[in-house]
């Protein structure tokens, strides 16, 4: 496809979808090199996030999604006041970086980590697609999995893993033994399962 | 937990107020003791954090949200205080030192969750100004349900107005465990021999049949019948026990109405 054409396409690609594309995911659709992909969004960026249109295309979870600018959001709300209810508490942000950074896990041990019971949270955070439940442990009981959902990434604004610090920086005299890794497959992920 | 001034635990020679948010559970207030004891995490002293814990949890015993998990913190650091004051050499001594290992672990754990938790708290108010076409659904993560019983209340009376009005209870028929004793009583009394089968014909329904079983067992239990059965499924013959039937008391034996349906 010749690189006018691309942008075009990718435009509207990134507008129906009203979520993030990943970069492999618009390079299969229409026919592309990641490569070129890369090149016409950059080129959109430059039209898009000069600051004189409403809307701006940024790098959410592994891939890309057309925003709304944060000077528009009062307007936003009055014409949907829903969109401005999400509200995060305290022990919801501790659930999601328990599952963030040990996904997948299983309600117990979320559970074991905090010391208190989880259940509340983790029923809302389902509820707001925050995360999703992804198979079965192969345990006693088999206890259902849990994962970061791609809502996750729009919500905090994290464009990939390096976006946040990795276990081992997280408090400065971590001197433990195991550092579990941030799943690094899990943004890259769930950009390309959404459609 | 609500918010906590001075939890009065006297923290050396200053005695100052301390103010935390909130401490999330046993962990959180474990970090927060330590913290404030300057402890070493990797060498806590087990003695000194044991006392000051129980005496936070004695004094704020109805502030806390889940005792229970406070509980088994409390018990499992009396576990290994009294663990490590036995010699060396021995086996619940060397334990004591793997649970407390144990415990820092946990403690560290806890400390990184709790980091990444204020970075997702700030990230999270940094973007609250950007949407996306496909926003989720919002449904407020700070309260357990953003509907209020009156609110629930006055959707249903407005679904009830819009037309959904042909509401109507359901009745059946009522046989109550009290009526079918009575009626047992004043038929043993003249001291015929019933079958079940029998009693059973005259109100062949699920719920009569239901009655009469628990009526004729209440009456077992109350030493006033005895039951006979041959061989299974024959028919069942309820006897009269004499001395009791003659009594005065049967009369008055049906009391504490539904109450029957639970002890019989």
């Amino acid at each position: 496809m010749e690189t006018a054409e691309l942008k075009k396409t990718i435009e509207a690609l990134l507008f129906i979808s009203g979520k993030a594309i990943s970069k492999d995911r618009i390079a299969t659709v229409t026919d592309s090199r990641p490569v070129a992909v890369e090149d016409a969004i950059n080129e959109l960026k430059l039209e898009w996030n000069s600051g004189r249109h409403g809307v701006f295309i940024e790098e959410i979870g592994g891939g890309w999604q057309i925003s709304t600018r944060p000077e528009c959001a009062d307007y936003i709300i009055k014409l949907y006041p829903w969109k401005g209810v999400l509200r995060l508490s305290p022990s919801a942000a501790e659930v999601l970086s328990i599952i963030l950074y040990k996904q997948p896990v299983t309600k117990a041990q979320i559970n074991e980590i905090r010391g208190v019971d989880s259940q509340a949270s983790v029923a809302t955070l389902l509820k707001n697609s925050l995360i999703k439940y992804s198979g079965r442990k192969k345990a006693p009981g088999n206890p259902r999995l849990i994962r970061i959902s791609e809502n996750f990434y729009h919500i905090f604004g994290i464009r990939d893993i390096s976006d946040i610090p990795s276990w081992k920086d997280l408090a400065e005299d971590s001197r433990s033994a195991e550092e579990p890794e941030i799943d690094e497959t899990a943004a890259e992920e769930t950009a390309q399962e959404d459609e | 937990m609500k918010k906590v001034v001075n939890p009065g635990i006297p923290v050396g020679a200053k005695d100052y107020f301390v103010k935390i948010d909130v401490f999330e559970g046993p962990l959180d207030l474990l970090l927060w003791l330590i913290q404030n004891n300057n402890m070493d995490i990797y060498d806590i002293e087990i003695s000194k954090i044991t006392s000051q814990y129980l005496a936070f949890i004695n004094t704020h015993e109805f502030d806390i949200d889940s005792p229970a998990e406070f509980l088994a913190m409390a018990s499992l650091l009396i576990r290994i205080k009294s663990s490590l004051m036995l010699p060396k050499e021995t086996e619940e001594h060397q334990l004591a030192l793997d649970e407390k290992r144990a415990l820092t672990e946990k403690l560290l754990e806890w400390k990184k969750i709790k980091a990444s938790r204020e970075i997702l708290l700030s990230k999270f108010r940094e973007r609250k100004n950007l949407f996306r076409r496909d926003e989720p659904a919002a449904i407020e993560l700070e309260k357990k349900s953003a509907l209020s019983v009156f609110e629930l209340a006055d959707i249903f009376g407005r679904i009830i107005k819009k037309g959904f009005h042909k509401f109507e209870e359901i009745t059946g028929p009522e046989i109550y465990i009290e009526d079918v004793i009575k009626e047992l009583l004043e038929r043993i009394r003249s001291g015929e021999e019933l079958k079940f089968s029998q009693l059973a014909f005259q109100n062949p329904t699920k719920l009569y049949v239901a009655v009469l079983v628990l009526a004729v067992l209440e009456l077992t239990n109350k030493k006033l019948v005895t039951i006979k059965q041959a061989r299974p499924f024959t028919d069942i013959y309820i006897k009269p026990v004499l001395s009791a039937v003659s009594g005065k008391n049967i009369t008055e034996q049906p009391s504490g109405g539904e109450s029957f349906y639970g002890n019989g």
